[in-house]
């Protein structure tokens, strides 16, 4: 297993490394003045263009830029954001947004998985049945919602028809909090309908999947000696059956956090969520390129430790890689 | 002569044998079914609307009518036209985007899994960094580099979605590549592209077509989402560039429930449709599957 | 390919004594793994038993509702598969597979459970400190014994093996047959010994079915059976091996293949590939007849056969 996982543990590295290289020579293709941007496309004279190009170091040599690049990386300098004048762009992602994001894209992955995992199982137990029928229907119609408009139309009818839940925002504007109990029963109240919008958005297809890598166990040949055996059916689908369907659910999910990332800009975005994506969409529509360099280099180290982390899951549960 | 005539056959009977089957599945019939009633509309657009997509017919935000079945926008546009007409661009992106994408993936993953060594790792590096990059985050870079209009999109989305199908033909490639019958290819003096394109192909489409049918569902929702987020085209109004006014116009908090619920229950039901023809095409043609 | 209904197994029908090993004998699709699946109740959906009776302790397991079968299953009848490549569950130890059969069904705990599980591993010949070990970490032979303990595990009375040995090589073969064997007389088991293979038969059996096409063509002690061969599928089929101690002669393989099952040939079933078919056995389908104390056979030819 250490093999394995030194391996894996290499290949993230290696593709961490090219992640950084390319988020340096994405950002540095984009078309547009960085310095129209910074000083709102007011007319600068010359010299005053060349000391702010000056002052962002683009008048040096690519490889020295590079060089640069790499020294801020190291000491955590992402950059200093274009729209919000000044602010480092470090702080404006680790602030609150990127805990808001965890917060409501952790729950929602949890719960979703959670009953797609469990769900999944029992219908490929239930196969063709009315049960069945139904839940792997449900589940392709919400997989075919498109993200925003299921957060639309949950605002539409619980927000605006039924006033249940609020239409924006993570916490009332303007509210004061006598107690951290109060703060946190608003932050949630907030997070309803975006989580709501983001689990039902992942469950079909996780449950999808699940139903599917059971099915595929079922034909294998030790299940037909768990029935042999008299087991109850219990024994022979939780037992037998689901461990082995979850492996290959392992590698499919980490193939999929990519695409999870696009579902939170989404959501954040209709529900007006203050997290970072809604920050991308925001930085996108104003080019404030560090902002998006800096959202970018954090998404895809994110993305390279899910998978690692899912290698290491996987090896933990598949004991062919253990020993 | 004749080889050819006789390959045209077997096709023909292959072509057969997998439609018999296909027919036999509910979800797949209901599914093309459901398809194809959008092409018509798509094509037929000019007859079926009322309006002309751009045209002002009527006042402003009026809640649905004999009309207007639909509404009308916050400029006074019919939605129903306007969804019709967008039946146009949302399939053919669609189609487009999702044919593009499989046709690259198709062609690196054969390259790759055929060639193999420093080409084959290479390729491989390339695929794994798409993968790891986050897929929406460098669509909206990507867009806004490149600017609006239905090319574009179609751009973006294939360079966010070849991976997967790089991956998945590369290691069907690879396993073909140690059969015999390639081996025998090879010997007789065969060059690598004929034996590529008369051997290798033909036993990897089917699992690619089946791919493709995900890849157009990929496709669709992209293009929704990137237009709903105002990457789209004006000038072609698609399903999410109609929801983009919608919100716009402050659909959820005012009310406006008829131009909310219609582009969205069609982006939904297209995908459905395409979804079910992929589940019942994979059934037929993955041999594992079919065990069960 | 075909559709339609495949009549896997047709009037068969044998009775296994107490402690004997009873062999069942025929090439790839004749029906020998489908009846041994019937006999537990463990047909793939799609396959139903139409009718029949299968009678353990003077009761008839076709009557049996699906919860009594369960209770049924291990206790009194185990089956033990070929290739235990697969019929082991790669992510659970093999010593608490072993040992869940004997906690569901005897209610004892799972640290006595495991107790046995080791007492089993060492009736088998292996090191009993390997109950804490995961499929893959065993070879060959030694899943097979590990399935042989599982099987064991609830003391059935009726063990089925089903081409146990099929996917080893020769040595271990012997090495399983041999405990196989040494396991039936310890134990006073009654098994079933599913091959395809005359000499894993030979070397174990008391008795012997041979099938082919679904049917029992020949059923008997096995030294009647091999030594004076009463149907030409069974002469065929002994002929096709070579003895080392014999004459010098050519293979003799049967020519043609085994029939498709929707749609068998009339009459007799073997009659296409038959050395001897003449036109009652197109269109008759012989009966299965008593020719010797216990010896059966279902051939219109039977007294004409020729053994070597």
């Amino acid at each position: 297993m250490r093999d394995y996982l030194i391996k894996r543990a290499v290949s993230a590295l290696v593709t961490l490394g090219l992640a950084i290289v390319l988020n340096f020579f994405l950002f540095r293709i984009m078309p547009g003045d960085p310095t129209r941007t910074v000083t709102g496309d007011f007319r600068i004279t010359p010299e005053v263009r060349r000391a702010l190009v000056h002052q962002f170091g683009l008048d040096q040599p690519l490889w020295v830029q590079f060089v640069l690049y790499l020294q801020n990386l190291a000491t955590g300098n992402l950059g200093v954001s274009f729209q919000y004048r000044g602010t480092p762009v470090v702080a404006i992602i680790f602030g609150k947004r990127l805990l808001n994001t965890f917060v409501l894209m952790g729950s929602s992955i949890s719960v979703a998985l959670i009953i797609g995992i469990t769900i999944g199982t029992i219908v490929a137990w239930k196969r063709e049945s009315k049960f069945d029928v139904s839940v792997v229907v449900f589940s392709l119609m919400t997989y075919s919602m498109p993200v925003f408009w299921l957060g639309m139309m949950i605002i539409l009818i619980f927000g605006y028809y039924l006033a249940a839940i609020p239409i924006a925002g993570t916490i009332t504007v303007g509210l004061t909090y006598s107690n951290w109990f109060q703060y946190a029963a608003d932050y949630l109240y907030h997070m309803i309908g975006p989580f709501v919008t983001l689990t039902l958005s992942f469950v079909g297809f996780y449950l999808i999947i699940m139903r599917d890598s059971i099915l595929d166990v079922f034909t294998e040949d030790y299940m037909l000696t768990a029935k042999a055996k008299g087991l109850s059916d219990r024994k022979i689908l939780f037992r037998h059956a689901m461990r082995n369907a979850l492996l290959p659910m392992v590698s499919l999910i980490a193939v999929e956090v990519t695409y999870l990332f696009g579902g939170a800009t989404m959501t954040e975005t209709v529900f007006s969520w203050y997290g970072i994506g809604r920050l991308i969409y925001e930085a996108v529509v104003m080019a404030d390129y560090p902002i998006l360099q800096g959202i970018f280099f954090v998404m895809s180290i994110l993305v390279i430790a899910a998978n690692f982390c899912a290698d290491v899951a996987y090896a933990f549960l598949d004991p062919r890689i253990r020993y | 002569m004749e080889v050819k005539e006789d390959r045209f056959w077997l096709y023909r009977r292959k072509l057969g044998d997998f439609w018999r089957l296909y027919r036999r599945s509910r979800l797949g019939v209901i599914g093309l079914i459901i398809v194809l009633s959008f092409v018509i509309v798509a094509v037929a657009a000019p007859w079926i609307a009322p309006f002309e997509p751009f045209y002002f017919a009527g006042d402003p935000l009026m809640k649905p009518s004999s009309t207007f079945p639909f509404g009308t926008d916050q400029v006074g546009r019919d939605i129903f036209s306007r969804v019709i007409y967008g039946t146009r661009v949302s399939l053919l992106v669609g189609l487009i985007a999702s044919a593009m994408t499989i046709g690259l993936g198709s062609a690196i993953g054969l390259v790759s899994g055929y060639l193999g060594g420093w080409v084959d790792n290479g390729l491989m590096r390339i695929t794994d960094l798409f993968i790891i990059l986050p897929a929406l985050p460098l669509m909206l870079i990507m867009a806004s580099i490149l600017g609006k209009g239905i090319m574009n999109i179609i751009i973006v989305i294939t360079v966010v979605g070849w991976t997967a199908t790089a991956r998945m033909v590369r290691s069907q490639t690879m396993s073909l590549k140690e059969r015999p019958f390639i081996e025998a290819s090879r010997a007789i003096g065969s060059t690598d592209l004929h034996t590529i394109v008369r051997h290798i192909v033909p036993n990897v489409f089917p699992l690619v077509f089946a791919n493709g049918m995900i890849a157009v569902v990929d496709a669709i929702l992209s293009e929704a989402g990137l237009s709903f987020l105002g990457f789209g085209d004006p000038s072609s109004p698609s399903w999410g560039m109609v929801l983009h006014y919608a919100d716009a116009a402050g659909s959820t908090v005012n009310g406006y429930w008829w131009y909310i619920v219609p582009p969205g229950i069609c982006i939904m039901l297209l995908v459905m449709g395409f979804a079910f023809i992929s589940y019942s095409t994979d059934q037929i043609l993955n041999p594992r599957l079919r065990r069960r | 390919m075909h559709e339609g209904i495949a009549r896997a197994v047709e009037n068969v029908s044998f009775t296994l004594k107490k402690g004997e090993m009873l062999g069942l004998a025929g090439e790839s699709g004749c029906g020998k793994t489908t009846t041994a699946l019937s006999v537990m109740r463990l047909l793939p959906p799609g396959g139903k038993i139409l009718n029949g009776e299968i009678i353990v302790d003077n009761e008839d397991l076709v009557k049996k509702t699906d919860r009594e079968m369960r209770d049924i299953r291990w206790k009194k009848i185990s089956l033990v598969f070929q290739g235990a490549m697969n019929a082991l569950n790669p992510v659970i130890r093999v010593g608490e597979q072993v040992a869940e059969s004997i906690v569901e069904k005897e209610k004892v705990s799972k640290g006595e459970a495991l107790k046995r599980a080791r007492l089993l591993f060492e009736l088998v010949g292996l090191d009993s400190s390997r109950v804490t070990n995961y499929p893959h970490e065993f070879s060959g032979g030694m899943r097979q014994r590990v399935m042989i303990a599982m099987a064991l595990a609830c003391n059935p009375s009726i063990v089925i093996a089903d081409e146990p040995v099929t996917a080893l090589d020769v040595i271990v073969q012997t090495r399983i047959l041999e405990l196989l064997k040494e396991l039936q007389r310890k134990l006073s088991l009654s098994v079933v010994m599913i091959t395809h293979d005359l000499s894993v038969i030979a070397e174990t059996c008391d008795r012997v079915a041979i099938m082919y096409a679904g049917k029992i063509v020949e059923l008997g002690n096995v030294v009647d059976v091999y030594k004076n061969s009463r149907h030409p599928y069974t002469e065929a089929l002994i002929t096709a091996f070579p003895s080392i101690a014999g004459k010098k002669r050519r293979f003799d393989s049967i020519p043609g293949d085994p029939p498709d099952l929707t749609s068998p040939p009339s009459g007799c079933r073997f009659h296409p590939r038959c050395p001897m078919q003449q036109e009652t056995c197109r269109t008759l389908d012989p009966e299965y007849l008593k020719i010797g104390p216990d010896h059966y056979v279902a051939c219109h030819h039977s007294e004409k056969v020729e053994t070597t």
